[in-house]
C-alpha cells in the first residue's frame, strides 16, 4: 500500500478508537446516550452523569494504554523470535509476572502501582528466561516448542498463583483478576504507571526499529549492515518485558491481544516496524477495549473479565494463524 | 526361548498390576481414615459393613471411588493417544479434548439444568465434536501431529474461557464449583455419580484391553501391521472413540484434572520397562496419581485445594522435562 493509502488507514483506524472510547464511557451497567454524555463533560457539575463518567473514564484510558503495550510487546516478540506465534500471553511471561505480584501482595504486604510494576517486571524477565531456555535447548527454539514450554510454565504458575491466593476467601476476592486480567479496577495513579511504562518502552522501540528492521532480513545481513544483532535483540526484548509487565501487574494476566493484532496490522501496513508499531498500539487499544465493553454486554449487569473475553476472540485467531503458519515438526 | 521371554513378561506385568492395586487399596483405605476425624481401620471396616457412618460411607468413599475410577479412565486415554500418536505429547488434557468435554458439561448442568446420564452423553458428544474439530483443523498439512497439538492449545484456551463465562453468567461465584470445571475436583462425588462411571469405565477399558494387542502391532509401524492382518484405518478409529469417550466421562464428573492423562502414560511405560502391555498399569498409575493428589490436597496442605491444582503443580515440571528430552534426541518425536 502507498503511503497516502496508510496514513488513511492509520487515521480511520484512530476514528475508530476514539469511537470506541466514547462507547466504553457510556456502556455499562447504566447507559447513557451520547448527548448525555456532551453535556456532563461541558457542564462538569456534580451531576449523577458526571461522577459515573469519573469512574469510567480511568478504566477508558487504562485499557487503551494496556491494549497498546500488549499490542506492541507481542509485536516486539514476534520480530526477536521470528515466530509467528509469539504473544506474553501465550508463552507463560504474563503469569511469571502474575505470580511475583502476588507473592509480593500475600507475603511483603506491598502494595501501590509502582511497586507492583516492579516486582512484574522481574518475574516476567525471569520466566522468558526460563520458557525461552527451556525452549531453545538442543536444536534451537521452534514455534511449539515455545509454545509448549509456555504452556507447561504457565500451568505450574497458575497452580502455585490459586494456591497462593485460594486460602483466604477475601484476597481472593479481591486478587480474582490475577487468574484472568481485568481492567476493573483501573485509577488514576496505575493509569498514571502504566502511561510511564508504556513511554519508556515505546521509545525503546521506536529507537531500535531500524536495527530490528535489518535483523527482520537475516543475522548474518544485519551484521554486514553494520547492526548489533545480540544488542538490539537483548534491549528489544526488555522492552516488550516491560510493556507486558507492567500491564499485568496492574491488570492480571491477558493474552492473545499480543498476538492478534500484530496479525492484522501486518496486512493492513507490512512489516516496516516504523508503520507497524504505531498501528498495533491502536489496534491493541480497540481490541481491548471493545472487549471491556463485551464483557459488560454480555453478562449484564454484571461483568466478565477482559482476560475471558479476549481467550474468546483471540483462540480462533490463533488457531487460524496455526493452521496457516509453516511449522517444522517437532 | 520366546515362550520363557513372553512368560517372564507376562509375569513381570502381573508383578507390576498386583503392586500398583495394592497401593491403589492402600491409599484408599488412608483416605477413607483421615480426614477432619481419624477412624481406625477397624472403624473403617466396621463402617462400610455396616454402612453406618456417615463420614465415611457417605463423603469418604464416593469420593475415593470416584478418584480411582477418573484415574483409570484418565490413564487409559492417555496411554492409548500417546501409543496412537506416538508422542508423548498427544494426550487429551494437552489437546484439549477433556476441556471440550467439561465446557460441553457445563453447558449441560448450567444452561440446560440436566443432570446424571445427559451429562456424560453430552460431554462424550463435546469431546468427540472438539477432537473433530482438531482433526480438521489440521488435517492437510504437512506436520499434522505437531499442528493438531498447537491447535489444541488454542482449543483449550477458547474453551476454558467458554467455561469461565458460563459460570460466572448462570451462578453467583461458587468459586469451590467454578474451580472443579476449570482445574479438576473431586467434591461433590456421590455415589450415583460412581454408579454411571462404573459400567462406562469398565465396557470402553474391556475393549480397549480387548484390541490391545492390534494397537502393539500398529506402534510398530503401519506398514508393518497390514501385512499381519490389522485393520488399521478401523483400529485406529476404534481406540480414538473408546479413549475420547473414556477422557470425556471422567471429565464430565471431575472436570479435567491436569496432567493425569498426560502423565500415567510414560510412568507406565517407565515402571513396566517398555513391556507389551502397559494398558492396565497407565490405568492404575492414573488412579494412584488422583488419589496421591487427594490425599496431599486433602490432608498434608494448610487448605483443601481442588485435586487438580495439585496434578498441575506436579505434570508441569514433567512436560518441561518431556520437552527438554524430546530437544536432546534431536527434535524429532
Amino acid at each position: 500500500m502507498k503511503t497516502k493509502g496508510k496514513i488513511f488507514v492509520f487515521v480511520l483506524l484512530v476514528i475508530l478508537l476514539a469511537i470506541v472510547m466514547f462507547l466504553s464511557l457510556s456502556i455499562g451497567a447504566k447507559s447513557f446516550s451520547f448527548s448525555a454524555l456532551l453535556e456532563a463533560f461541558m457542564t462538569q457539575n456534580e451531576s449523577f452523569e458526571f461522577s459515573v463518567i469519573q469512574q469510567r473514564l480511568p478504566r477508558t484510558i487504562f485499557g487503551v494504554l494496556a491494549g497498546a503495550s500488549l499490542a506492541v510487546s507481542g509485536c516486539l516478540m514476534q520480530n526477536i523470535t521470528r515466530n509467528p506465534i509469539a504473544d506474553p500471553g501465550i508463552l507463560g511471561v504474563n503469569s511469571g509476572a502474575a505470580l511475583f505480584v502476588v507473592c509480593g501482595i500475600s507475603f511483603f504486604h506491598i502494595s501501590g502501582p509502582f511497586p507492583y510494576i516492579v516486582l512484574g517486571f522481574l518475574g516476567a524477565l525471569l520466566t522468558s528466561f526460563l520458557v525461552y531456555g527451556i525452549a531453545s535447548s538442543g536444536m534451537g527454539a521452534t514455534p511449539l516448542k515455545l509454545v509448549l514450554a509456555g504452556a507447561a510454565v504457565s500451568i505450574a504458575l497458575q497452580s502455585i498463583i490459586s494456591m497462593i491466593t485460594m486460602p483466604n476467601t477475601q484476597v481472593m476476592d479481591t486478587f480474582r483478576f490475577w487468574q484472568t486480567g481485568s481492567i476493573s479496577g483501573a485509577d488514576w495513579s496505575s493509569v498514571r504507571s502504566l502511561l510511564f511504562c508504556f513511554g519508556i518502552g515505546m521509545v525503546l522501540s521506536f529507537a531500535l526499529a531500524h536495527s530490528l528492521n535489518m535483523i527482520s532480513l537475516g543475522d548474518e545481513l544485519a551484521t554486514g549492515l553494520g547492526v548489533r544483532v545480540q544488542k538490539t535483540r537483548a534491549i528489544a526484548a526488555l522492552a516488550g518485558v516491560l510493556l507486558c509487565a507492567s500491564v499485568t501487574a496492574l491488570a492480571g494476566p491477558i493474552a492473545f491481544v499480543g498476538l492478534m493484532i500484530p496479525h492484522v496490522m501486518r496486512l493492513l501496513c507490512g512489516n516496516n516496524l516504523f508503520v507497524l508499531l504505531p498501528f498495533s498500539a491502536v489496534g491493541g487499544g480497540i481490541l481491548l477495549l471493545v472487549s471491556d465493553i463485551l464483557g459488560r454486554v454480555l453478562l449484564a449487569p454484571s461483568q466478565l473479565e477482559v482476560g475471558i473475553v479476549s481467550a474468546l476472540l483471540g483462540a480462533p485467531v490463533f488457531i487460524g494463524i496455526v493452521r496457516k503458519a509453516k511449522v517444522k515438526g517437532l | 526361548m520366546i515362550k520363557k521371554l513372553a512368560y517372564r513378561q507376562r509375569r513381570q506385568m502381573w508383578v507390576c498390576i498386583c503392586l500398583l492395586s495394592f497401593m491403589v487399596i492402600l491409599f484408599s483405605g488412608l483416605e477413607l481414615m483421615w480426614g477432619n476425624t481419624f477412624y481406625s481401620p477397624w472403624e473403617v471396616i466396621q463402617a462400610l459393613v455396616h454402612q453406618d457412618n456417615f463420614a465415611v460411607v457417605q463423603l469418604r468413599l464416593p469420593r475415593v471411588l470416584v478418584g480411582i475410577l477418573c484415574g483409570f479412565a484418565f490413564g487409559i486415554a492417555g496411554h492409548s493417544f500417546q501409543t496412537m500418536f506416538r508422542n508423548p505429547l498427544a494426550s487429551p488434557d494437552i489437546m484439549g479434548v477433556s476441556s471440550g468435554a467439561a465446557s460441553f458439561a457445563v453447558f449441560g448442568l448450567l444452561v440446560l439444568h440436566k443432570s446424571g446420564i445427559v451429562i456424560s452423553i453430552l460431554s462424550v458428544m463435546g469431546a468427540l465434536f472438539t477432537s473433530f474439530l482438531i482433526y480438521r483443523f489440521a488435517n492437510n498439512t504437512d506436520s499434522k501431529l505437531t499442528k493438531m497439538i498447537l491447535v489444541g492449545l488454542g482449543m483449550q484456551a477458547f474453551l476454558q474461557a467458554l467455561i469461565s463465562y458460563m459460570i460466572l453468567k448462570a451462578a453467583p461465584n461458587d468459586l469451590s464449583n467454578a474451580m472443579r470445571w476449570l482445574s479438576g475436583s473431586l467434591n461433590h462425588s456421590s455415589m450415583d455419580e460412581v454408579l454411571r462411571l462404573l459400567p462406562i469405565v469398565v465396557l470402553i477399558g474391556g475393549i480397549l484391553m480387548w484390541i490391545q494387542p492390534h494397537v502393539q502391532i500398529l506402534k510398530l509401524s503401519k506398514e508393518m501391521a497390514i501385512p499381519l492382518g490389522v485393520n488399521v484405518k478401523r483400529i485406529q478409529m476404534l481406540v480414538f472413540v473408546c479413549a475420547v469417550i473414556l477422557a470425556a466421562v471422567a471429565a464430565s464428573t471431575t472436570g479435567p484434572i491436569a496432567s493425569v492423562a498426560f502423565l500415567s502414560g510414560p510412568i507406565a511405560q517407565k515402571i513396566s520397562r517398555q513391556n507389551q502391555n502397559s494398558l492396565p498399569i497407565a490405568g492404575l498409575v492414573g488412579s494412584l496419581i488422583v488419589l496421591l493428589a487427594d490425599c496431599i490436597s486433602q490432608n498434608v496442605l494448610p487448605i483443601r485445594y481442588p485435586v487438580g491444582v495439585i496434578t498441575g503443580v506436579l505434570g508441569a515440571p514433567y512436560l518441561i522435562y518431556t520437552l527438554l528430552r524430546l530437544n536432546k534426541k534431536g527434535g524429532r518425536g
